[in-house]
């Protein structure tokens, strides 16, 4: 789901389930191409909650966290920043992520 | 109706201004220089045609938005002025008058080189086309529509500058290259002139799209030629690679997700369309333009809606070795009584679309642009035949239909390329994200030629230029004449080799 910096402390800092979150750029070609994963991981029940942000409408909360590559992965969890790795990613290398961090 | 790209908003539209309001930089590069630059609130936009909106964040969708208007093909900005760079050639002047036709502001430059080409060869158009005069006043009187044009050669930045800050385009589609493979192998100055003329060509329009109209959609005419026919059979993914391509190393994995794919030309021709690539590739990258890098496969066909609609509308067909291709070359030796002439074994696989087809893929293209700074690829084909397979298919539509005796020639193949190769194709995005489906097969459109060819008229036209169909240009530089191996009735010879796949959805080929 697409969120703005508007949305960012309802769907991101308080929610209730663990967060993935990837900063993307519309100039990142890595960033289109995981859109689909996303979307595929995002109808599974896979105990988080998936959210993305681009990083040059929304610079707020990007500043604040420092984000620099796209794309750029995030786990929050009770809205603490657990994780973060930086570039492209296999479906089986964001499944893995997402297991060591549930 | 659910339209393809109804949910596309500012963000991918072209009168968007970005007004500046962006920071060039690349993955891995700080945000942090420009914060005092732009407010936390991130990107606002400003609508060329509603000034009066003041900055807005790009939000609203193209079903919304009233400048945006509901045709066959999806939403269309409406009067979107296009440019089409190459707008007399085979492909420019088609698709000038189809958007012309649905309410685009059509302008287009072109220096008749591919005239002054084909009349290099000895050969031309055989199908009669009209000066672009008589095609102007033609397309006004019997299609009503405007189209305007300058005689300009691409390369004369200074003039095309001035042109393009008159028309301020949304969209430039870029089909002003020299587009032959043999023209470009025929010795140094062939060469020479065609990497000239597009690499060159193309990275100045880039240069002046960047400083006049940023947010224009850049419609690129690349090849399926670039990526090469790989003997491994790995995908010919389109451009880029998807997210679950990994590479392995040493027990290590990593996506190569996003990535451009490999490319392997096969003529300095198609060198030039890679340099192309890489150059629309960076272009995107430093400025934010935006792109589709169109890998065509291989055009056949004289029919659209309109050119169909009177002589002087019609678009050339060339069926000399230099710039005929294939499919509409067959037909032509057909009629001529020429064995087919197929180079080497046949059993090359490539990629193919009928004319019609392409124009609407193109039309597809300009109504879903991509956004800022974003370079998408799309292979652009419906079909994958092998060389010695179309042959068997324009001999079988010329003689079951037009009562023709047709053979088909063996002949050297002059061009270094693999004659036996795997070849798996992915064409996937404009089905599944621009709502294309094939519509012509190739027995209508080859059956269309054939009518077209045996008029009176353009029979004459082809008997005076027969001699320059054969293949004469080696790419090993020689000089001498191609042979002919074998010359044998259609039908004769068994399937072989390997088979082509086309992956066109998501799950087809998975297995």
């Amino acid at each position: 789901m697409e969120i703005t910096d508007r949305e960012f402390e309802e769907k991101v800092l308080s929610s209730e389930k663990p967060v993935l979150l990837e900063y993307w750029a519309s100039w990142c070609p890595p960033c289109h191409t995981i859109k689909k994963v996303l979307k595929k991981l995002d109808e599974e029940d896979i105990g988080y909650s998936i959210v993305t942000v681009n990083v040059d409408r929304n610079l707020g909360y990007a500043s604040k966290y420092q984000v620099k590559g796209v794309p750029c992965f995030m786990i929050f969890k009770q809205g603490e920043l657990v994780h973060r790795e930086v570039g492209a990613k296999s479906e089986k290398q964001i499944r893995a992520m997402l297991t060591d961090h549930l | 109706m659910i339209q393809h790209n109804e949910e596309k908003t500012c963000w991918n539209c072209p009168a968007a201004l970005l007004k500046g309001n962006v920071d060039f930089r690349a993955c891995g590069q700080s945000i942090a220089a420009i914060r005092d630059k732009i407010s936390e609130e991130g990107l606002l936009v400003e609508c060329a045609r509603r000034p009066d909106l003041g900055m807005f964040e790009p939000s609203i969708t193209f079903e919304q938005c009233p400048e945006w208007r509901e045709t066959q093909f999806g939403y269309l900005l409406r009067d979107m002025r296009v440019m089409i760079l190459g707008i007399d050639g085979y492909l420019g002047w088609t698709l000038a008058l189809k958007l012309a036709r649905l309410g685009c502001r059509v302008s287009g430059i072109d220096n008749y080189l591919r005239r002054k080409a084909v009349a290099e060869k000895g050969s031309m158009s055989v199908v009669p086309i009209a000066d672009m005069e008589t095609r102007l006043r033609t397309a006004k009187e019997r299609l009503g529509v405007e189209i305007d044009f300058r005689e300009l050669d691409l390369l004369n930045r200074d003039e095309l500058e001035g042109y393009l800050r008159e028309v301020q385009p949304e969209a430039v589609v870029h089909y002003g290259e020299i587009p032959s493979a043999p023209y470009s192998m025929v010795d140094a100055e062939h060469a020479i002139k065609t990497q000239h003329n597009n690499t060159l060509g193309t990275l100045g329009v880039l240069f002046l799209v960047k400083e006049i109209c940023p947010e224009a959609n850049i419609l690129k005419l690349g090849t399926m030629g670039e990526y090469g026919t790989p003997l491994t059979g790995r995908p010919i993914f389109e451009g880029l690679f998807p997210a679950d391509a990994v590479l392995t190393w040493r027990g290590q994995e990593w996506s190569m997700g996003g990535e451009l794919t490999p490319r392997d030309p096969a003529s300095f021709y198609h060198v030039s369309k890679v340099q192309d690539t890489f150059n629309v590739y960076e272009a995107c990258k430093y400025w934010w333009l935006r792109s589709y890098d169109v890998m065509q496969g291989v055009i056949f066909g004289v029919h659209t809606e309109e050119v169909s609609e009177h002589p002087d509308l019609r678009t050339r067909l060339d069926v000399d070795e230099w710039f005929g291709t294939v499919i509409n070359r067959f037909v032509a030796q057909a009629v001529l009584g020429i064995p087919l002439t197929v180079y080497g074994s046949g059993e090359q696989i490539r990629g193919y679309l009928a004319l019609e087809d392409a124009m609407e893929c193109m039309v597809r293209l300009l109504s879903s642009p991509p956004e800022p700074g974003q370079y998408d690829v799309v292979n652009q084909l419906s079909q994958l035949h092998k060389v010695k397979d179309l042959a068997e298919i324009v001999a079988r539509v010329g003689s079951q239909r037009h009562g023709l005796t047709v053979r088909i020639q063996r002949v050297e193949n002059p061009r270094v390329e693999a004659d036996e190769h795997p070849f798996l194709v992915v064409a996937k995005k404009l089905r599944e994200n621009l709502g294309y489906q094939p519509k012509t097969t190739l027995e209508v459109e080859i059956d269309k030629m054939f009518t077209l060819l045996l008029q009176p008229g353009v029979r004459g036209r082809l008997e005076s230029v027969k001699g320059t169909v054969f293949p004469k240009t080696w790419w090993s530089g020689e000089h001498k004449e191609t042979m002919t191996l074998e010359v044998y009735e259609p039908g004769n010879h068994a399937a072989a080799g390997y088979s082509p796949e086309l992956v066109v959805t998501e799950h087809n080929g998975d297995d």
